[in-house]
């Protein structure tokens, strides 16, 4: 079954918080969240289950169009999204922020990999903060460090 | 090898040893299998990350032939069930490992199967336009059919009365000439108003295809002048039409009218309530293509209706007496033959040109001698020269059945042209013919030393001539018509025997 793209948007004192859920892919369509004429705008992917490179193309269009001078804040950033941004020049305009994602976690007791919420801030010099499980296990980071923060640099250049 | 180049690539790469055991891979080879650096450690060989392609076997097919191994398009499974289409290319290293690249084509499979559907989609759509706008125009020119149908009842009404008062006044013999007129009178009523019933039904049929035939222009232009006939002469217009005979060119022939009455009802509209009135039908040629020109002197069109007189749903009439999709849908039909509508500068009225292919060049383009295709022996190219588009359509038929092609030429001189510019295999040509006979072709053939085999289609040569043209110009034999299927697959099969 096909897990189009749903956007809702709330829009309050010229800050836009928009909460994307399903697939971004060619048949996505933004023109509900085009020329918004808000100074802010809050994008929240933690429902989005899927993008693909067209999908990537559509966001990438939809972001340039964007006033210049707005503020672009992502949110709640699955691993597929991050994914993206790291192989995607474009993907994140300058003057973007990544405020949070989800970086995968090993749990060595369950045999299992969690996605845990992360902040930009807690990475400092490229390294993954300690997390721990509800039972009080270490978790291990799940992925290549260098690779998975990559999108940081481009954040700050 | 350096790695570092490997880890820029924007494709999931790897290497193997002879087993399969992974010893490197890129970034994107653990982001395409969403498997973590922890995972990959753990597999013993990198086909525990997917199912659906035997991959140890194309690498031992690599290994054995020391050569790069591609697999054909196939579809994996990974580990969370996602599918992939891809395509997997082996190369074999010189420290007996493995590069293993995988190309991802499950976007461009899905974007493809969505082009396929909206196109089939569209053409459904387009066709339904087209239904409408015929159903439209037939809706419009309704009153006048009405008329035309009315005034050949009342005739044979009329004429009906008077053949019983005939017959009621009991002496036949000293007044048969007069009941056989009363006869042939309603014969003609009837069919006159058969003739229009029918020609509204060839217009309204719905095609699902666009079924093609070889047709004459003259056929098609009379149709529409006979469907729209009530309409002309109620709002008195003299039409002239082209005098030629047999413009054959391939196309639908109900589309083919369909553009004709638009084009005509337009000039119509226009010269409503007007003295004088006058539409001129002209055909022209060129080498390639016939033009048809309709020219009106109506009000004609202003500039500013001119730049947009093509584009759907633009009219200038009033709301509820014009859809706006005449020209547009006229347009496309002309351009899926290859031709053209364009609207000529014109001091009076309007004047639109229709310049559509010639059936030789239609099918020239269409056979596989354009398209470079090899065939075997057992396949023919057939010229065929007919100015009759009944026996083309047939031979067609027959021919492409029997699984040889068919190139088509109207009369002498442009079978010449294309027997100068490409190799057939054998000849078919009608005898007599407008403007050159079959023998004329004949000769000019064998004067090029041209070997070709020519067969005759005739129901009216003598016996005389045909023995004289086979010494004289070889000729091969002759098909009467009306013939058959089989008939001509007895000369296909000697023709493919002497071939080989």
């Amino acid at each position: 079954m096909s897990d189009k793209l749903s956007i809702e948007t709330v829009i309050e004192k010229g800050v836009a918080d928009i909460k994307l859920s399903g697939q971004i892919d060619e048949d996505s369509d933004f023109a509900t969240i085009t020329n918004i004429g808000c100074h802010t705008l809050n994008f929240n992917f933690d429902k989005v289950t899927l993008i693909n490179s067209c999908g990537v193309r559509e966001w990438i269009n939809y972001i340039e169009g964007i006033e210049e001078n707005a503020k672009i804040i992502y949110h709640n950033c699955p691993q597929i999204v991050i994914e993206q941004i790291n192989m995607v020049h474009g993907f994140i305009k300058k003057g973007t922020k990544v405020e949070s994602f989800y970086a995968p976690y090993y749990s060595e007791d369950d045999d299992d990999v969690v996605k845990i919420l992360l902040r930009t801030d807690e990475i400092v010099e490229g390294k993954a903060p300690e997390k721990k499980s509800e039972s009080g296990e270490e978790l291990e980071f799940d992925a290549i460090e260098a690779q998975y923060f990559q999108f940081i640099s481009q954040m700050d250049s | 090898m350096n790695l570092s180049y490997l880890d820029s690539i924007f494709e999931p790469i790897a290497l193997v040893d002879e087993s399969g055991k992974l010893t490197y891979y890129n970034h994107y080879f653990s982001s395409f299998f969403k498997a973590s650096p922890r995972v990959l450690k753990k597999i013993k060989g990198i086909n525990e990350l997917f199912s659906g392609f035997d991959i140890l076997d194309l690498l031992s097919k690599s290994k054995e032939s020391n050569s790069i191994q591609v697999s054909k398009e196939v579809l994996i499974n990974l580990n969370d069930m996602s599918e992939y289409h891809v395509v997997f290319k082996i190369v074999p290293q010189d420290d007996q490992q493995y590069l293993i690249c995988i190309n991802d084509i499950s976007i461009e499979k899905n974007l493809y199967t969505k082009y396929r559907y909206q196109i089939d989609e569209l053409k459904s759509i387009h066709n339904q336009i087209i239904q409408a706008d015929k159903l439209t125009t037939i809706g419009e020119i309704t009153a006048s059919i009405s008329h035309e149908v009315s005034n050949p009842l009342t005739i044979a009404s009329g004429t009906l009365e008077l053949l019983k008062a005939l017959t009621e006044e009991g002496d036949l013999d000293s007044q048969s000439e007069m009941i056989n007129t009363c006869i042939n009178d309603i014969d003609e009523s009837f069919s006159r108003i058969n003739s229009i019933i029918k020609g509204m039904k060839n217009f309204l049929h719905q095609n699902e295809e666009d079924h093609l035939e070889y047709i004459a222009i003259e056929d098609s232009l009379n149709s529409a002048l006979n469907l729209l006939e009530g309409t002309i002469k109620q709002n008195n217009i003299k039409v002239t039409s082209p005098q030629s005979e047999n413009s054959i060119v391939f196309a639908n022939p109900t589309k083919l009218e369909q553009v004709f009455i638009n084009l005509v009802k337009n000039s119509v509209d226009a010269l409503s309530n007007q003295a004088d009135s006058e539409i001129e039908i002209k055909l022209n040629q060129t080498n390639v293509c016939y033009e048809i020109d309709f020219i009106d002197n109506g009000i004609g069109i202003n500039d500013e209706s001119k730049a947009k007189i093509f584009e759907s749903f633009y009219t200038t009439k009033d709301v509820g007496e014009g859809t706006g999709l005449g020209l547009a849908i006229s347009t496309k039909i002309i351009e899926s033959y290859q031709g053209s509508i364009e609207l000529v500068d014109s001091n009076k009225g309007a004047h639109f040109k229709i310049t559509i292919p010639k059936m030789e060049l239609t099918s020239v383009s269409n056979t596989t001698l354009a398209s470079g295709i090899d065939t075997d022996s057992n396949f023919l190219s057939i010229l065929v020269v007919d100015n009759e588009p009944k026996i083309l359509n047939l031979l067609n038929n027959y021919i492409s059945e029997l699984g040889h092609q068919l190139i088509c030429a109207s009369n002498i001189l442009e079978a010449q042209k294309t027997i100068d510019n490409y190799d057939v295999d054998l000849i078919i040509t009608d005898f007599f013919m407008p403007q050159g006979n079959g023998d004329e072709l004949a000769k000019a053939i064998r004067d090029k030393q041209i070997e070709t085999p020519i067969y005759y289609l005739s129901a009216k040569i003598e016996d005389s001539k045909l023995k004289q043209d086979m010494d004289k110009f070889n000729i091969s034999g002759l098909i009467d018509k009306p013939f058959e299927k089989k008939d001509i697959e007895e000369v296909l099969c000697k023709v493919v025997g002497s071939k080989k």
